[in-house]
């Protein structure tokens, strides 16, 4: 005897289909995030909201508070491959950091101006090609000549001094948002950790 | 004697033979079926890579809080590509058609708010570098495209799609049908 199958009704053919709409949709986003994770311009997926950045809160706090790492001399024999030497700056929120892999990616994209806040004379004895030297603590001198260079307010802007211990970068970076710049960032493994990591360097007064 | 049966494919007779037994309905659904899959195809191509521009044209469009804009900005592309990919192929027709009208739903809604309030922006539907600007003509472009998902969702099983094929040719191993 043939059993026939009952008719399945509208309801019971439901449930196949969302559940082949959800099965798609989860493989589609594990592919996409695989795809983000390891392709060279995917993006950072901000989860949790990005604090505006403020960074005269910072310099108001204690340097040394703010960063435990400062003052610290990095050790000329370190171990490790210098993409990361010495100690890292804490994470502060409000301060826009960069890290040594973050201001490379930005010098091989041209990106963004990059911004030596040491002074002329460690400037000329080398640099990070391009970058324009601009010592912060003769701000007043240097400015008539570099602000006519840097015309676009909302252009990125890198600035960088001798490493973790040196707060020239973020006196500059200060500065430059004083003066309605808008997009300044601070390389704080800056000088040290550029030549450590081999990267190509200019020497003179040259950029 | 062992018999043995022999399957042999019937010979085409004549390129007519091949219409023969089509029905114009189905042929119909077929047809919008493929259409839906290669547009999402098409949409979704320009954006696979370029997350970061496309995050900020899903910003443009208010639609999402500001933390799920970069997670949006990933998936989107993918899923439409992965949803037109199945639409085109008949493979898993009912959910990718789905998924396809949800998108077009969302899509059309997302434009009629924005073009209500008068925003000045570009659609970024196909291309994100095009400068087609919002307008009745793009969302009454998706409200069909919609039409079409709906078509596929609710039509009968069309033909050449892979999911007859693997109804028909399941393979039995250890007493289990996959």
């Amino acid at each position: 005897m043939v059993t026939r199958s009952p008719k399945p009704s509208r309801a019971g053919n439901l449930l196949p289909v969302l559940t082949e709409a959800w099965g798609l949709f989860i493989f589609s986003s594990l592919f996409a995030l695989l795809f983000n994770l390891f392709y060279t311009e995917g993006i950072e997926l901000k989860i949790k909201p990005v604090k505006q950045l403020h960074l005269q809160d910072v310099l108001k706090s204690q340097p040394a508070a703010a960063y435990p790492g400062w003052g610290v001399p990095v050790s000329p024999k370190a171990s490790a491959p210098a993409i990361m030497t010495g100690t890292p700056p804490p994470a502060t929120d409000s301060l826009p950091r960069l890290s040594l892999i973050g201001a490379k990616d930005r010098f091989d994209r041209k990106s963004a101006i990059f911004l030596d806040a040491r002074p002329p004379d460690e400037y000329k004895q080398g640099h990070i090609p391009g970058a324009l030297n601009f010592y912060a603590d003769d701000f007043e001198k240097m400015a008539p000549q570099v602000l006519p260079l840097l015309p676009d307010k909302t252009r990125e802007i890198v600035a960088y001094c001798h490493g973790t211990s040196c707060d020239l970068s973020i006196h500059l970076a200060q500065k430059l948002s004083e003066q309605g710049y808008t997009n300044v960032k601070v390389f704080f493994g800056g000088w040290p950790e550029w030549k450590k990591a081999g990267f190509p360097i200019n020497t003179g007064d040259q950029p | 004697m062992k018999k043995t049966k022999f399957f042999r494919l019937k010979p085409i007779t004549s390129v007519f033979s091949l219409f023969r037994n089509l029905n114009s309905t189905v042929l119909g659904f077929t047809l919008a079926r493929l259409a839906a899959g290669f547009i999402l195809i098409l949409a979704s191509l320009d954006k696979l890579g370029g997350a970061e521009k496309f995050s900020k044209m899903v910003e443009n469009y208010h639609a999402l809080p500001p933390e799920l804009i970069p997670l949006a900005a990933v998936v989107i592309p993918w899923l439409e590509f992965f949803t037109g990919l199945c639409l085109c192929l008949g493979f898993k027709t009912r959910g990718a058609a789905l998924v396809f009208s949800l998108l077009m739903a969302v899509y059309s809604t997302a434009l009629a708010v924005n073009l209500a309030q008068g925003v000045d922006m570009n659609c970024g539907c196909f291309s994100m570098e095009s400068t087609e600007k919002l307008s009745g003509w793009t969302v009454a472009r998706d409200l069909g495209f919609l039409v079409l998902g709906v078509a596929a969702l609710a039509g009968p099983k069309t033909y050449a799609a892979l999911d007859s094929l693997l109804e028909d040719k399941r393979i039995k191993i250890g007493g289990y049908w996959f």
